[in-house]
Formats: structure tokens, sequence, C-alpha cells
């Protein structure tokens, strides 16, 4: 039906692209999938990769590469950022910077962990704008300190908040 | 006279302001679905209101968090009184599933006076038709005394 | 329809107190919009939290709440995390009923997002025309699932209801009128002169920024971002069908109404081929029958409507998750906004803020003041600026 639509149209001539038709072969390429895990080792050999499944990595590094290992995985991998997760656990307070290499299908999940007297990391608003929103929002419900995070203001809770008012927490409430 | 004027302006036409407190949307959009060719209540003299000021039913969705609840009172105060508040959906009317979050401010009966409860999650368009004759009834008594 | 657009003025209320912050502040110098000001929290309610409450089969109904017109894509990207997690596979036929469901969901939100695009344009019958044919949507939701929306049909392992043969019928039936009827109202809304010199340049967002902003879903297909996670992270029935992923290259509103109208159609060819490949699946294995909470972490993601869905979990072998994360599609896009919006004219703001598809009630909350802070226009006055401008192009109505 669309593509009836699009020739009646003639929207390829405005630049409507249809692609991939049934399977996509690059996504199930196994040289692809070694060649990021190579990379990634050799970028930074120090850190934790994990392969758990074909499609769901989980990389631990130390707080202080962040920045370099965020711009690796965003510049030079050329991931999407898709999210991060905050959480308040055992070892510390962790973030997991998930990245997605779409035309892959895989997820890279680069773990950071703070201590819990005093959390603090570098932002990654360096990197670009879409990271600014969840880092306000990891900001305000665990009490965790972006440096360089020009924009702290609430982004969820009510302004009047009081200031050691983290939800996250495992001590709250 | 005039009263009866005032009586059978009503019966005619109830202006409608509508309030989204926190919701999922689905309330709201099954409130406007009200306005489409399958429902078309404005066959029964139903309107939206623009503003508050010209209101005589107040419907309210969604859960009431703590951020918003400035904003429902605040709208609840500008309309002319007396006036009849419908809390639509199962979060205005106890919270729903929200009564554990600490964002939560309460039921919307804790805030201001509800008259007309249409639950549901959401309610049927049926429901909420149903839910507004009841506010028109109650309207006119209201405006009887 | 004159007198219907005159009286109905359904979007936003009319706030006496102008000085309160809104969740939009548009900055506007002259007739040009300079600036964005962006204020979240008045949807905020903690359903991260209350998820950490419950057990793994009531989470499904928790976060179908999150949002009420894709509210399908939160539980399908929900299960799929905590399948995930428990790396457990679901019966095919599963697989089949998902999709059906979530395409469903799929045309019923391009039709709603299509017809109150058309109302800020002031073109009030594609607004009827769009929510009408919506209608037959809700109808077969309501045949398969028992409710228009919020349909329950998502648990851990499968699914809860079958589709069974008898429903086939009423289903292809419909899906054949909703065929015709989309392609009319995609031919329509393409064909119209006016819409094209309406909404072409019209807020746009280069390649560059969608990719700096991380963009998804139709907003990022519609800047020549070729991401769609149904093709890229394979799960349910989508590689097992034939259909194609609609980019466009200009970033404006009207490439992102081109991907999602064009999407519907691609929808009901999916629709259709699931129910051809159920009919050889045995009625009734629709479940894994999970036993026990997942140990360990599991990702899922799933395509919704406006862009990618995220769902993170972590268990620790409890029938309770430890960690629960969720990230709706509008907190990456609607960011996006800011540059979009950059250097557009007042009167074209209301549709150009439109177009991310936020959730309705965000556009509630728009307002527009001059560089001095002085209040300017509500939603209310914003969209009836952008029924003007089309009404003194020629078109509308």
């Amino acid at each position: 039906m669309a593509d009836e639509v699009i020739k009646t149209q003639n929207l390829e001539k405005n630049g409507a692209y249809i692609g991939g038709k049934g399977f996509c072969l690059q996504r199930d390429s196994e040289i692809e999938f070694k060649n990021i895990e190579g990379q990634c080792r050799e970028f930074y050999p120090e850190g934790e990769l994990n392969l758990v499944r074909k499609r769901r990595w989980y990389w631990e590094i130390a707080a202080e590469v962040l920045v370099k290992v965020a711009d690796f995985c965003f510049n030079t991998l050329g991931c999407r950022f898709s999210t991060a997760t905050g959480e308040d656990t055992p070892r510390g307070f962790t973030i997991l910077y998930h990245f997605s290499i779409d035309r892959l299908g895989l997820l890279i999940s680069v773990r950071v962990i703070l201590p819990h007297d005093d959390p603090q990391v570098d932002s990654l608003t360096v990197l670009g704008q879409g990271f600014e929103w969840i880092e306000r929002e990891i900001h305000e419900m665990l009490g965790i300190g972006f440096r360089g995070l020009g924009d702290t203001r609430h982004l969820l809770l009510p302004d009047d908040s009081p200031e050691d008012y983290h939800p996250y927490r495992r001590s709250f409430g | 006279m005039l009263k009866k004027l005032k009586k059978a302006a009503l019966a005619r036409s109830l202006w409608i302001y509508h309030v989204a407190a926190s919701p999922c949307n689905n309330c709201d959009i099954e409130i406007l679905d009200l306005l489409t060719p399958r429902f078309d209540v404005e066959r029964f003299g139903l309107l939206l209101a623009p503003s508050p000021r010209h209101a005589d039913l107040l419907l309210v969705t969604g859960m009431v968090n703590k951020k918003v609840l400035d904003r429902v009172l605040r709208v609840y105060a500008q309309i002319p009184k007396p006036c009849v508040v419908a809390a639509v959906g199962s979060c205005a009317i106890s919270g729903d599933l929200f009564v554990d979050s600490y964002n939560f401010a309460g039921p919307l009966d804790k805030h201001i006076p509800v008259d007309v409860y249409i639950g549901g999650c959401p309610p049927k368009p049926e429901a909420m038709i149903l839910g507004v004759v009841r506010a028109i009834e109650k309207l006119k008594k209201l405006k009887d005394l | 329809m004159a007198e219907l657009e005159r009286k109905i003025i359904p979007i936003g209320p009319f706030h006496p107190l102008q000085e309160e912050a809104e969740y939009f502040k548009l900055k506007v110098e002259g007739e040009k919009v300079v600036g964005l000001d962006i204020q979240l929290g008045y949807m905020h309610r903690g359903h991260e939290k209350i998820c950490e409450g419950k057990t793994y089969d009531q989470i499904p109904f928790v976060v179908e709440r999150i949002c009420g017109i894709c509210s399908t894509s939160h539980p399908f990207a929900c299960v799929q995390a905590i399948e995930d997690a428990a790396a457990i596979e679901i019966p095919p036929r599963a697989a089949y009923i998902r999709t059906i469901v979530g395409e469903l969901e799929r045309i019923h939100s391009h039709l709603l997002w299509a017809g109150l695009a058309g109302h800020f344009l002031g073109y009030n019958t594609v607004w009827m025309w769009a929510w009408k044919y919506r209608e037959s949507v809700l109808e077969i939701s309501e045949l398969i699932t028992g409710n228009r929306n919020h349909y329950a049909m998502f648990k851990p392992g499968g699914v809860r209801r079958d589709i069974e043969g008898g429903m086939i019928p009423p289903l292809l039936a419909t899906l054949d009128e909703l065929d015709k009827k989309l392609t009319m109202l995609t031919k329509a809304v393409l064909d119209d002169p006016v819409l094209h010199k309406r909404l072409e340049g019209v807020g746009v967002l280069t390649r560059e920024k969608a990719i700096e902003y991380s963009v998804e879903g139709p907003t990022g297909r519609a800047s020549g971002l070729k991401i769609d996670v149904r093709k890229d992270d394979p799960h349910a029935a989508y590689d097992w069908v034939e259909w194609e992923e609609i980019v466009c290259q200009e970033g404006d509103v009207f490439a992102k109404t081109k991907v999602r109208l064009l999407e519907c159609l691609e929808s009901t060819k999916i629709i259709r081929q699931c129910l051809g490949k159920l009919k050889d699946l045995p009625e009734g294995e629709i479940d894994a029958h999970m036993e026990r909470g997942p140990d360990g972490e599991g990702i899922g993601r799933y395509e919704a409507p406006r862009g990618e869905v995220f769902h993170y979990v972590k268990g620790d072998g409890s029938m309770y998750p430890v960690r629960y994360k969720i990230r709706a599609p509008s907190s990456m896009n609607i960011k996006s906004n800011e540059v979009a919006v950059l250097g557009s004219s007042v009167a074209d703001a209301a549709i150009t803020l439109a177009a991310v598809d936020p959730c309705y009630c965000c556009t509630e909350r728009i307002a527009a003041f001059n560089t001095k802070g002085k209040f300017l226009y509500n939603w209310n006055d914003l969209v009836k600026l952008s029924q003007e401008k089309t009404a003194r192009m020629g078109g509308g109505s």
C-alpha cells in the first residue's frame, strides 16, 4: 500500500527513502560483532567487558575515564545514546550509560561505580545535548554530582523539594 | 422570571472546563473523543470552555501530584460557584496504583469537593456521558437553591 | 465546519496568572521565536519506584499507565526486559499476537496525531476523519483485548489472551476498510499544495542536530536517521514478516507527517501477514510460563509510535525487581525542539512543537513570552495564529 502511495505521489523525488526490506544481513554478521569487541578491548583493556548476550554487553570502567570511553562509543563507534540508569547498590552509586549501535541492534552498557560518601563524576554534556536531562534526573534522584553540568535545576521533582530529598536512595523513606 | 431563564439556559448548554492534573492522557483523549462524530456531545449543548471563569462543570483527570496541585487549586478558585466537579478516571478518584508514590499528593477529594465520580481506567465514553448527565442533574438542583 | 471551529477550543487552559512557570516557554522577538525553555515535572508520578514494590506479573499493568496513547509500548518493552534477564523464549503464536497488538496501537496513535495536527493547522475535517477512522481501530482492539486502550495483553513469557479463529474475519474486514481510508487520507494530505507550502521547510531538524540530541522514532527518521528498533533489535514477529522502514531526508514537519502516515500503511501490511501466519499455529500456546524471577540484568526495547521505549530491569531471583528503569521516547525527542523551533515564526510554533508528538497534556502548558518576559500568547492563541496563517494561504476547513 505504501509503495503505491509513494509511486503516485512521486515521493522518491521528494526524498522518501524506503529501506530495510526483510532481513538485514549486517545485523547478524559475526565479523562485525567480533570487530567491535576487538576495538573496545584495545581501546581500554583495563575495563571489564562482559558479553552477557549477543546484543547485550556490559562494560565496567573506572569513573576517571568515563568521558574518554563515552567519546569512543559516541563518536568512534558511532553509537546513539539511549539513556542512563542510576542505582544505589551495596558497591556504591552505579551509573549505567546505555549506548546503542543501531545497525547491529547492539547495546553496550558502560558502568561506573561511585563511592557513597562523595559521588561525583564528569558530565557528558561536553559530547552532546542528549545527555543533559538524564544527568539532571540522576542528580536530583540520587544526589550524584556531575562536574561540568551547567543546568542543575530540578527536572522532575517539585522546585521546593528539600536539598537532601533523593527518592532513589536506599535510605529514602 | 430570571430564575426560569437561568434554569432553561442551563438546560440548553453546559460549559465544561477540563484540567489535567498528572494523567496518562487516556482519559483526556476519551474526553476529546466525545466531540468526534461517533459520540458528538455538542448536540446536547455541551461545550468546552476556554477559561475557568465561564465554566459550570470542572473535569479533572489524572493523579494529583505535588507540582500540579497548586494549579488545580487555582483553577478551582476561579470557577464561579456553584459549580460541579467531576473526578474522571481512577487516578483522580483515588490515586489508582500511584498511592505508594512519593509524588502523590492525595486523592482529588482531599483538596477540593468532588460531586461526581466517573470511574474507569479509562472510563468509556458512554460512562463519561452518564457522568455528565448526573452532573447536569446535580447542577440543576444546586442552582435552584 | 466553521461553526465547529469557533466553538470548540479543546486545547489548553487559559491561565490567568501568566507569570507562572509553563512547560514550554517560547521566547519571541517580533515575529520570530528566539528561544525555548522546557520545564517538566508536572507529569512525574514515580513509576520506577512503584515498580520496585511490585511483582513481575504486576509490573506490565503499572507501566501501561505511563502513557495512555502508546499504552502497549511500555508493557512490550517491559516483558522483553524481563525475558532478556531471565533468558526465556516466547512461543511463536505469542510473538505474532504481540506484533498485531503493537501495530494496531501504532495506527491509532498516528491517526490521533494526524487529527490533532490537522486541527492545529485549521483542517478540522482532517481531525474528524482521522479520529473517525481511529474509532474502527479502537473497536478491533476492544474485540481482541477487551478494552479500547490499556489492553493488559502482555505478561512475561507471552500474552494473556489468544486471538481466536472467530475474531479473524471481522479483523480482516476492518483492515480492508482501514487500508482504503488510510490511503485516501494519506493522498489527500500529501496532495494538498497549501500543506506543502505550509509545512515544508518548517521546524527543520538537521541530521547533525538529530544525532547530537539522540532523537529517535519518526522524528529521527524524518531527519535521515535510519533507526527503527523493530528492524535493528529484532523481537516478536518483526523479523518474520516483510515490511519497509520509512525514512525521509528533509527533517521538516512535512517529512514527519509523511513518515507517520506511510508507517500506518506498513502497519496494516504487518498485521495482515501475522494474521495469515496465526492460522498455522495451534491455538492456546501463548505462554512460556515463567516461574521464577530473573537473576541478573535485562534490557528490553520497543519502537513505540514516538520512538524507542527503553526498559532496564535488575533482578535477584526473587519475584520483586531490585531496580527498574524506564525511559520514554519523548524525553529524548522533546529536547530537540530547542533547535527545531528556533527561527520559525510564531504562527509556525504550534505545529513545530506538536510535530515531535509530545504527550497531549504537554501541549496545554505552552506559552510565548517576549524577550523582556512579558506574556504574549497562550496555547489557544498559538493554535489560532497557526490556523489563521493556513487560512491566509488558502487552505483549511
